[in-house]
């Protein structure tokens, strides 16, 4: 049995040349950047998985970590040209920092009221990017200075390298994820997320716990908005750190599927795409909002642990199949 | 023997109810000491005193020779080897029965230790076949026994059992007693709150009876059980004292 792979991998391996010869097949540039947008999406949201998912902390807040990637990559490339790829650290660094003091000022606090006090942090991120205008450029936002294709640089003449980049950033944070999962803090967050009290009873630190995963995931966020802003071009407090993103990455994260190593991935490529079509439809403005409220109705209502496990009940047809072979191979 | 748990005038209240009053007693090292009283008289209220999860107003608990300042806080205490049941269990449900004790193990052990120490755990407490079950679908029984294998992994010098073995029949009773003789043997003692007389007086050594949250009496089960005291105070309650 071992010699092969199983059907799940195959699919994911399919699905993965699939992705990556998709470029060969499509002109113009907009369904390749509608794409970039899933793929950037289904990362942010895997980050927030990290401590949202699997530790059941629900975190209206992440945008602020992704701003704090996107402005260290365009101050220190605009400002200083430092490329992109030497901003991660300091993005890294402020996230983490960052993250402590937000989890110090809210991890005493649970369920919606720990919510909420996440969209204070985050609110108060957006409000302290907009008031340091000299370096941050304020309300005005910053644009990525375009000096022509320059890999350092990560301007590109179309979104085709940002497609790949998104892949490989979306991967990154599935397998920070995946380890994360199987490390003892892992373990203890999901502990923590099953009952909290006993965990704490049981000797698990349930504080320092949820600062790591807070950390990780605030880390990680940081590099996927690092990249995302070059392909975005321009980043503003009201978007790149608002409200409107924090709810966006959650929402994606909960209709894919939370605590599950796939789901946002799913969530990514299904919200996104989707509030693409209303948008075609009912124009821009407003329709995204609806279709978040709508999703997140609709999959709480009929499938609460998110889309992805619409596809599980094929897999455990597979383990029930494999029980088969092995039996048979007896 | 030593003293491992000294328990010094202990009081705490809930609004006008006096859950625990100036209670004293303690437990040596490597006994089996049952909690007893009738629905009510503040045996899982001094459980969650000396676990940490409440504070008393008054008193002093000391363990291992050490005085346990109140703040300390709930893990740390478990780290010391205090550990306890949930009367009303608490398994964490997200996760497999296997998963339940082995994240535990792993606050004390390498990945591969805590493989075997999990595995090991299963056996002595006959959850192996349950192993790959979602812990939040086991029937309540057996989720006390979770409970209880849990605590196992944590290195335990003393185990609080809150009625771990409530809803069994007597066949399950009886391996259930075996199990705890088990743990007992192995150096881990035991605070053993149970309401089916027949379990306390044929594991435990010593008997203290709460009555609204006073110490009623103290000594040998079957004794304690004969007490008038002890008697009187059940009486009303469904409880069968004698144990019949
Ligand atoms: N958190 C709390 N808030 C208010 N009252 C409480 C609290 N915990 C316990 N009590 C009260 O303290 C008293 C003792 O309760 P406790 O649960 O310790 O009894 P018990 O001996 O464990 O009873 P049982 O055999 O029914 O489990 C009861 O009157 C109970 O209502
Ligand atoms: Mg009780």
């Amino acid at each position: 049995m071992k010699k092969y792979l199983s059907l799940k991998s195959m699919i994911k391996i399919g699905l993965l040349v699939v992705a990556l010869i998709f470029p060969l097949f499509v002109s113009g540039n907009y369904v390749i950047s509608i794409l970039v947008n899933c793929l950037f999406f289904a990362a942010m949201a895997e980050c927030w998985n990290i401590i949202g998912g699997y530790g059941g902390q629900v975190s209206w807040c992440h945008a602020s970590f992704v701003a704090i990637g996107a402005y260290s990559n365009f101050i220190l490339s605009n400002d200083f040209g430092i490329t992109p790829f030497l901003s991660l650290p300091l993005g890294i660094g402020i996230s983490f920092m960052l993250a402590a003091v937000i989890g110090h000022a809210t991890f005493r606090l649970h369920g919606p009221y720990f919510s909420v006090a996440t969209i204070a942090c985050g609110e108060a991120v957006r409000v302290l990017i907009q008031y340091f205008d000299k370096i941050t450029k304020g309300a005005a936002g910053i644009y990525v200075s375009y000096k022509g294709a320059d890999f350092w640089a990560l301007t590109f003449e179309n979104d085709i390298p940002f497609y790949y980049l998104g892949i490989i950033v979306l991967l990154l944070t599935v397998l920070v994820t995946y380890l994360f999962t199987k490390s003892k803090t892992g373990y203890y967050l999901s502990a923590i997320k099953g009952d909290e009290t006993a965990a704490e009873s049981l000797g698990i630190e349930v504080f320092k716990v949820k600062l790591t995963a807070f950390q990780l995931s605030a880390m990680l966020s940081s590099v996927v908005g690092c990249f995302y802003a070059s392909f975005l071009t321009y980043i503003a407090p009201t978007s790149t750190a608002s409200f409107d993103l924090s709810m966006k990455i959650g929402v994606v994260a909960i209709v894919g599927g939370v605590a599950s190593l796939w789901g946002p991935v799913v969530g990514g490529f299904i919200v996104i795409l989707l509030i693409e079509a209303t948008s075609v439809f009912f124009g821009a403005a407003g329709g995204s909002q609806m279709i978040y409220g709508l999703l997140l109705i609709v999959v709480i209502i009929f499938k609460p642990e998110g889309i992805i496990a619409l596809f599980r009940k094929n897999n455990a047809e597979d383990s029930k199949n494999m029980e088969l072979d092995k039996k048979e191979e007896a | 023997m030593g003293t491992l748990l000294d328990v010094n005038d202990l009081s705490i209240s809930f609004g006008g109810i006096k859950a625990v009053q100036n209670l004293n007693f303690h437990i040596d090292t490597g006994e089996v000491l049952a909690l007893i009283g009738p629905n009510g008289s503040g045996k899982s209220t001094t459980v969650n005193m000396i676990a940490g999860i409440y504070i008393p107003d008054k008193g002093i608990i000391k363990y291992d020779g050490h005085v346990i300042p109140n703040k300390m806080d709930i893990a740390n205490r478990a780290k010391l080897g205090i550990a306890r049941t949930f009367q009303t269990p608490r398994p964490f449900a997200n996760l497999t029965v296997y998963d339940n004790i082995y994240t535990i193990a792993l606050l004390h052990n390498k990945y591969t230790e805590a493989k075997e120490i999990t595995n090991d755990i299963l056996k002595l407490t006959k959850l192996d076949n349950l192993r790959n079950t979602n812990s939040g679908k086991l029937s309540i029984e057996k989720r006390k026994w979770l409970d209880l294998a849990r605590t196992m992994a944590t290195r335990p010098k003393l185990i609080m059992m809150d009625e771990v073995m409530a809803g069994l029949n007597p066949a399950e009773m009886e391996a259930s007693l075996d199990l705890i003789r088990a743990i007992n043997k192995e150096g881990i003692t035991v605070l053993f709150i149970e309401h089916v007389m027949k379990a306390v007086v044929s594991v435990c050594t010593r008997a203290i009876v709460l009555n609204q949250g006073k110490l009623l009496c103290e000594g040998e089960p079957r004794e304690v059980l004969n007490n008038p005291d002890v008697v009187a105070a059940y009486l009303g309650g469904e409880t069968d004292v004698a144990g019949n």
